[in-house]
């Protein structure tokens, strides 16, 4: 069966696609530090912020629409937990801070804050984007290995890319029977079907974690997780980061000042 | 000839109570191929999973003159390889070479060597290229013999593999048969294609309910048919016509 996968366009080839996964990650972490601490009120910090987002998109040759159709996908949820802030009303705001409309108070302040919030998630999850998209989900998680991230969390998300589609699969293989015999059922009974159909998922994801992990014990696995390392980082490699790190954080500094 | 397994009085229960083997009593000679017949639920996987420890029943099992007990587990481990039924509870890594070098890496081998053996075993199921591929991008017969690789890496004495047949296309199944044929260890292989299983193994056990009910050179056991019959399984009609005639 077909699916999306999130390293879609990881197979191109560019500059940016060719870095080392720990130059990336550790310029997408930094990247998304300077975002969030930079004040809300710079606009013009996250205009530059964004100019730099687009030119790593350029370079990485992944279409603009690519990244701007899973943003959409994202942003959505952010700016549904910020959507309530101008509501909360603030101490040490005047009357001439807030406006009503439809007879609701909304606080401007607040406003600044969804505003804020609404730039600076966009940004970061567009590196995150952008990230994901030129580097091999496995090669990203080597990167994260060698940047000694938590070898259980790695694992996880390992077993995660891994076992995402298969589980996939089987929901569509079940949804598939179940279409096949639900001749225009009711609703009610379909809503019914569907629970069942996520508890027998339930089990049958519990019952393959204990096959594989058969599997791992019986090639030896004891709780120690082996791998093996790789080449070092290239001079590619520093120029991108020095550059990366130059440019973003001068952008930092002149938002604050 | 000295033997790879000794099996005596074997039992297992499942957790639920019921019992799954119930006094099981088998040897395997070291280099001779063992089939493992049965109908379903007769306890065929349950059997293979004491092979390597994964399950602990009752019972004494010998693994080339290793008794099966905590102690011994991770030399056992490192003698049984068990190749399972679905590749997708083998093939747990993110690209097709971690799951191969998952093995030998647990044994501690030096990074050459694991790099070595990975390639070695992957060219041995013809699947060398593939290394960097993830195992949701393969197909199914290209997973199973991924699958088979991530064994052979780990360069088992016994070789012990469940329905290593199933879902395969005749020429995908023709081509795993080729393969199995050019390993040469001990192997024991449990599996409904009693055609497979008549082509590669001397000697072949009939499982049912827990119990062995027959071993013997597999001619023999898959060509008597009231045998056969009555423990639902059926003579392949190959082996039929061999010997009409």
């Amino acid at each position: 069966m077909q699916h999306g996968f999130i390293d879609k366009y990881s197979d191109r080839h560019s500059p940016i696609h060719s870095l080392d996964p720990r130059t990336k990650l550790i310029c997408l972490l930094t990247f998304v530090v300077l975002v969030v601490t930079t004040p809300n009120r710079a606009v013009g910090a996250f205009g530059l912020f964004g100019m730099v987002i687009l030119l790593t998109v350029i370079l990485s040759r992944i279409p603009l629409r690519y990244v701007l159709k899973r943003l959409g996908l994202i942003v959505p949820f952010v700016l549904l937990t910020a959507a309530f802030l101008p509501l909360v009303h603030r101490p040490e705001s005047g009357p001439g801070d807030s406006l009503i409309v439809w007879g609701v108070t909304i606080d401007r302040a607040g406003l600044l804050l969804v505003q804020g919030a609404a730039v600076k998630s966009a940004l970061a999850v567009s590196a995150m984007i952008v990230l994901t998209a030129s580097t091999r989900f496995p090669v990203l998680l080597q990167g994260m290995e060698r940047l000694r991230a938590p070898k259980v969390l790695v694992m996880i998300l390992s077993f995660m890319y891994r076992y995402i589609f298969v589980i996939i699969d089987e929901v569509m293989r079940m949804q598939r029977a179940e279409a096949s015999r639900a001749a225009g059922g009711r609703t009610w009974r379909r809503v019914r079907a569907a629970g069942t159909m996520i508890g027998s998922l339930f089990i049958r994801t519990y019952e393959r974690a204990e096959r594989v992990y058969q599997s791992m014990n019986s090639r030896g696995f004891d709780g120690d997780i082996c791998t093996m390392h790789r080449p070092a980082l290239s001079t590619g490699d520093l120029l991108f980061v020095v550059l990366f790190l130059g440019g973003t954080i001068t952008v930092r500094l002149w938002g604050a000042a | 000839m000295t033997d790879a397994v000794t099996i005596r009085d074997l039992f297992y229960d499942y957790p639920d109570g019921r019992s799954a083997l119930a006094g099981v009593d088998l040897r395997v000679a070291a280099g001779e191929t063992m089939g493992i017949v049965g109908p379903n639920g007769a306890g065929k996987t349950t059997l293979l999973l004491h092979l390597n420890g994964i399950l602990t029943g009752r019972g004494v099992i010998n693994i080339c003159g290793m008794r099966m007990e905590k102690r011994n587990l991770k030399a056992i481990r490192r003698t049984v390889g068990l190749v399972f039924q679905d590749p997708d509870d083998q093939l747990f890594s993110a690209t097709v070479f971690d799951d191969v070098a998952f093995g030998p890496l647990n044994m501690d081998l030096a990074p050459d060597e694991v790099a070595y053996r990975a390639r070695e075993a992957l060219r041995q199921v013809q699947m060398s290229g593939y290394e960097q591929n993830s195992p949701h991008h393969l197909s199914f017969g290209e997973r199973k013999r991924a699958a088979i690789a991530t064994i052979l890496s780990m360069d088992p004495e016994i070789l012990v593999l469940d329905e290593p047949t199933s879902n395969l296309d005749p020429r995908q199944r023709r081509n795993l048969i080729g393969l199995l044929h050019g390993i040469t260890v001990t192997k024991i292989i449990a599996s409904h294609d009693l055609g497979m299983i008549a082509e590669l193994c001397g000697r072949t056990a009939l499982l049912n309910g827990g119990r062995i009910i027959a071993v013997g050179e597999t001619a023999a056991i898959l060509g008597d048919r009231e045998l056969m019959e009555a423990n639902g399984l059926e003579t392949p009609p190959g082996l039929l016509l061999r010997c009409q005639s």
